[in-house]
């Protein structure tokens, strides 16, 4: 029988530090047929658990898209044991992976809609896979919008993506930061991203809207979008929630009777209103 | 028939050991009694109702192993695991009661649910089921309230029926063989007779005795529309958060999973956990979706009478009593099913009195 807790083995291809304490890694399986097992199922908003051998094992989302099958990404910010660990490596080093978990954003459904995408701070990552995913297939979808927002300019990741997406003419970027966090150079907008949102009034016709980030601006983005006329059914976002096994077994990740892991992370915003909060 | 008697233990002990198996069997130790290897029969206490551990370590273990690594150069790693002959070995858990029994069975719907926990299923695969129907119960047990009976099959492999009303005593036991390996046990040892041996009346006494004292059903459909409750907030006052509960029920499965070593060697080791502790959900940001002891007891008593069986049409207890009869503030899950089942009679008593 297979043991279900063995990870794969992973050598870190490129470290990118994307603010003071955060962190992107590009990973390659060293095993061949593992790497053909994890694309033939990983299905974009996915995650996985990554280790620092001797450290545990730490939850975070598959940064990386599948229409990039050489590697996989993702991106961290060290606040326990593990991530420490993890940031404390280089390049060249093996980490362990296992995954992917878990459901998926239904982008297959999307086709041909016009993708707005809300996300704070850290929470760019697992938005990041899907940015990444639709513009590899640019034709099959509309107008993409991405509205980010960081508290301060170093705060914001993946900088390098940003200025290619800002490059981009069928991609609207709009950035921003919290009052206060701008620095002199600053060209992007001021203010909290329901503000933005906002002042940015995307059309919510033939529209999803994919929103990931801290609890306090997810609270206050959903008003805002059922101000601009989107119904709970064109709204996803993705949760987290402590997690040991990935798998529905170890007990922790449930919201109510539904399991993080298994159930999610991926929710609809009618779904995700049904659930009691504890999250 | 089969039969067993109290002076042919010992034979079955050590054709089993000779078998190949290890022999264990509730004994006392000090202050404590729990499951444990034995040599020799007389090591065994038969006379209790439960030991104060449930045999659950035996498939799910405490503290093991999933994993190891090795340094192999600058940046590479080696993986190993522990061998199967290691975890599970040929293993007869004797004198279980019927509620320790089902408790593996229970927990595997977990660990089989959509891929499969091979340290657990391994373990269970290797080990014969040896059940003593139940003469005995005192105040904490409620097996009759969760689909039980002192003389449940479920989960056996072989299932020993008393014949005197005194558990312990030198004594007959007609024997069943529950499942294809319990027969093939039986089969396999020596210690077995033919015969016929008729069942303690106590057995039936206590099937009729003992009352369920709530409606599971009840509790469920309560739980349902119950998460905001108040009777959360008064009701969980007494709970240290102590975690005596989770620790000896035959059930509770929650589990951590930590490494032990350096970056150059060491293992990844799968630990007991339990939702009753504030440490169990907290979140790297500080953030912790369960924050309180109401919180967590709601967690405990809702997964195991809603949420789990919502998902496998079956109760996460099987009414040993543990919880209840070792909770240092006697304040135990057996008391707020209870309290429940009563709030929601009074509530639709009072809705049938408004309706009149």
């Amino acid at each position: 029988m297979e043991n279900i807790y063995r990870p794969s083995l992973m050598t870190i291809l490129n470290v990118t530090w994307e603010t003071p304490d955060t962190t992107t890694f590009k990973l390659a399986y060293q095993d061949n047929a593992e790497k053909d097992a994890f694309f033939s199922n990983y299905k974009v908003g996915q995650f996985g658990e990554y280790s620092a051998f001797g450290s545990g094992e730490s939850t975070f989302c598959v940064a990386s898209p599948p229409t990039r099958q050489d590697h996989i990404e993702c991106t961290f910010r060290a606040v326990g044991k593990n991530t420490k660990a993890l940031q404390a490596m280089n390049e060249n080093d093996t980490i362990g992976f296992r995954g992917p978990y878990g459901n998926y954003f239904p982008i297959e459904d999307w086709k041909g809609k016009n993708l707005l995408f809300i996300a704070g701070g850290i929470a760019l990552p697992p938005l990041r896979a899907v940015i990444w995913n639709i513009l590899d297939r640019r034709s099959d979808y509309g107008d993409a919008t991405i509205i980010y927002g960081a508290r301060t300019v170093s705060d914001l990741v993946y900088k390098m993506e940003l200025d290619e997406w800002h490059q981009m003419p069928d991609v609207n970027l709009v950035t921003t930061v919290d009052p206060g966090g701008e620095t002199p150079d600053w060209k992007g907008e001021i203010g909290f991203v329901p503000t933005v949102l906002e002042q940015a009034a995307p059309a919510h016709e033939n529209t999803i809207a994919i929103v990931c980030g801290p609890p306090i601006m997810i609270r206050f983005t959903f008003p805002v979008l059922s101000k601009l006329g989107f119904r709970d059914e064109q709204v996803f976002t993705t949760l987290e929630n402590r997690m040991k096994c990935g798998l529905g077994k170890c007990g922790r990740c449930n919201v109510g009777g539904t399991y993080v892991c298994k159930d999610g992370p991926v929710f609809r915003a009618d779904v995700l209103h049904k659930l009691p909060a504890e999250y | 028939m089969i039969t067993i008697n109290t002076n042919s233990l010992g034979k079955l002990l050590e054709s089993a050991r000779s078998a190949g198996y290890r022999f264990v069997a509730p004994v006392r130790d000090g202050t404590i009694s729990l499951f444990r290897p034995v040599d020799r029969i007389q090591e065994i206490a038969l006379d209790l109702i439960t030991p104060v551990k449930s045999p659950k370590e035996y498939f799910f273990s405490d503290h093991e192993c999933i994993l190891s690594y090795k340094r192999s150069g600058k940046s590479l790693i080696e993986l190993s695991e522990p061998s199967k002959e290691d975890y599970a070995p040929p293993t007869v858990i004797f004198g279980c009661r019927p509620c320790d029994a089902a408790g593996p069975g229970i927990i595997r719907e977990v660990m089989t649910w959509d891929c499969d926990d091979k340290f657990f299923l391994d373990r269970l695969e290797s080990t014969v089921i040896i059940t003593i129907a139940c003469v005995e119960a005192d105040e904490a047990c409620y097996c009759t309230s969760v689909d039980m009976a002192p003389d449940s099959e479920t989960g056996s492999d072989i299932l020993l029926t008393p014949s005197k009303d005194k558990p312990g005593v030198q004594q007959e036991y007609l024997v069943k063989a529950v499942t294809e390996k319990g027969s093939r046990f039986i089969e396999q040892t020596k210690g077995w007779s033919d015969g016929t041996v008729n069942p303690a009346p106590a057995i039936e006494g206590l099937k009729s005795s003992m009352k369920p004292t709530f409606d599971a059903e009840r509790v469920r459909k309560w739980l349902d529309t119950s998460f905001e409750d108040k009777f959360w907030d008064t009701a969980t006052l007494a709970c240290i958060s102590c975690g005596t509960c989770t620790y000896t029920c035959p059930t509770c499965h929650c589990y951590d999973i930590i490494d032990e070593g350096n970056t150059d060697g060491g293992k990844r080791l799968r630990n007991w956990d339990a939702c009753m502790m504030e440490l169990f959900t907290l979140h790297a940001s500080g953030h912790n979706p369960r924050p309180t002891k109401s919180n967590r007891f709601r967690q405990r008593l809702t997964h195991k009478f809603k949420y789990y069986p919502d998902l496998f049409n079956r109760i996460l207890c099987t009414g040993c009593g543990r919880c209840q009869r070792y909770c240092p503030t006697d304040h135990a899950l057996k008391n707020l099913l209870e309290q429940i089942d009563k709030l929601v009679s009074t509530e639709s008593q009072a809705a049938e009195a408004v309706d009149k």
